[in-house]
């Protein structure tokens, strides 16, 4: 039961975030690409554009707007569904059941949401490159294969596992704050909107602050 | 946790100076009573004056502070989690909204109890097709609970309480927010269940038309006091103001 609730919480969670992911995305990487472009420009260095563009969107970019992304609609939308849950009386009505509402509702979307942030991102992360061959395609002609090749070389082993392993503890900030607002939730509708409200703020501050643990852990050792 | 305390053979549920408060506001106090086996208990009092807290209270959703609730002579307030899921599994319990699950059609709400028990999905649907008989509804299995009527929402939340089999079935004002004759609808569907499954219920209400249905007795909570306890007949003779106005109304 529980393992057909986290399946179905990571489709939630994971398919139902793509299109947001994906647009925001590739929006990103075009305009990154579309506004490196003359300092890179003015320096003669424009063939480095892919290069520069891919180690931002894999190191920091792809993963906090990932992030970011997922504390809105992911964060928001579990605390109010479990905050409505708790004020309309579902949560003791699955208490009284014999069913632990806190495996079933808690530990299941927290799981999801550690599970699907690191995939979300590496599809962020690839749709942002799409993006951004398209925004050098804009004022240039260059093959996708020459595009790849160029931004793939500048990308170590080093850039993506610690890029990917902070989204890991993205997606548990999620789950966890959201699901702590909305399974604590009280005081009727208002507690829904607070719980929904406070889910998207502290889980979205702590993907800062993560990241920027992450960074300093990071450069002791790289 | 077994106690075999009980005053008679026939109690199920003993509640034994029961004290709970939220904070420095004392909710209930000294609160005793027994209900033996097949009997429907009616607790009758004011919003606010308790009754949904002793419910919840028995059911150990809420801890109290001192005092002891028994069920099936197992004292709820001492158990386990596993204990008290054990004597959940013989309790029912129809919440005041409803407490459908939003997120679910009609029948995943009905099979949604059975699923912590080893039970073919077939024979689930069977169980869930019966309930929704006996409470009246059929044809509405697809449905999501936001398209049903208040009166149908506490049909499926009777049925959902039914498809377990419950020994026990605890409603928090089954009547509250319906019109009349939906009223007079739910309260013969409870006592032709008590008929049927031979339940014992606990039933909380403000409504005296639902009390009058369906108690063998009752018990008058005020201001987190038991201030009387008797038949619906004898209550109703009794020189006492805060009662006669139940019956005024």
């Amino acid at each position: 039961m529980i393992y057909t609730n986290w399946v179905r919480q990571c489709y939630f969670i994971g398919y139902n975030s793509l299109p947001l992911v994906g647009i925001t995305g590739f929006i990103m990487g075009l305009v990154l690409t579309i506004q490196s472009r003359p300092t890179l420009a003015s320096f003669g260095a424009e063939s480095w554009l892919p290069a520069m563009v891919s180690v931002s969107i894999v190191r920091e970019i792809g993963p906090v707007i990932t992030g970011i992304i997922c504390a809105g609609k992911v964060g928001s939308s579990i605390g109010a569904e479990l905050a409505s849950m708790r004020v309309t009386e579902q949560i003791d009505a699955m208490e009284v059941s014999g069913i632990n509402p806190f495996n079933y509702l808690v530990v299941t979307r927290v799981l999801a949401a550690t599970v699907m942030l690191p995939l979300l991102t590496i599809y962020s992360d690839c749709i942002s490159l799409l993006g951004s061959f398209f925004g050098v395609n804009i004022s240039g002609d260059v093959s996708f294969q020459l595009y790849l090749s160029q931004a793939m070389a500048e990308l170590q082993f080093s850039d993506i596992v610690p890029s990917l392993t902070k989204t890991v503890f993205f997606g548990l900030a999620i789950g966890l704050i959201s699901c702590y607002q909305g399974y604590t939730a009280a005081k009727g509708t208002v507690g829904v909107g607070k719980s929904a409200n406070s889910s998207v703020v502290i889980a979205s501050l702590l993907i800062f602050i993560i990241d920027m643990l992450a960074v300093q852990v990071t450069s002791l050792f790289i | 946790m077994d106690e075999s305390t009980s005053s008679s053979n026939n109690t199920v549920i003993d509640v034994k100076h029961l004290c709970k408060s939220f904070g420095d506001k004392q909710i209930l106090q000294d609160i005793s009573f027994q209900i033996t086996k097949g009997e429907n208990l009616v607790i009758l009092g004011k919003s606010g004056s308790g009754k949904s807290v002793l419910i919840k209270c028995i059911i150990g959703l809420l801890p109290i502070d001192s005092g002891k609730i028994l069920i099936n002579n197992t004292v709820m307030n001492e158990a386990n989690l596993s204990q008290l899921n054990e004597v959940r599994k013989a309790v029912g319990f129809l919440f005041q909204s409803g407490a459908l699950y939003d997120s679910l059609s009609v029948m995943e709400n009905l099979v949604f109890p059975l699923r912590r028990k080893a039970i073919l999905k077939r024979d689930q649907l069977l169980a869930a097709e019966e309930v929704l008989k006996s409470v009246g509804l059929i044809d509405i299995a697809d449905k999501m609970p936001s398209e049903l009527s208040g009166g149908m929402r506490k049909r499926l939340g009777l049925a959902r309480t039914l498809i377990t089999k419950p020994q026990f079935i605890f409603y928090d004002e089954p009547t509250t927010g319906l019109d009349p004759i939906t009223s007079n609808e739910i309260s013969e569907l409870m006592n032709s269940i008590q008929q049927q499954f031979k339940t014992t219920s606990i039933i909380i209400t403000h409504d005296m038309a639902c009390a009058h249905t369906t108690a063998n007795r009752m018990l008058v909570l005020d201001e987190g006091k038991v201030l009387v306890e008797g038949s619906f007949d004898e209550l109703s003779q009794l020189d006492n103001e805060t009662v006669k106005a139940f019956f005024k109304i």
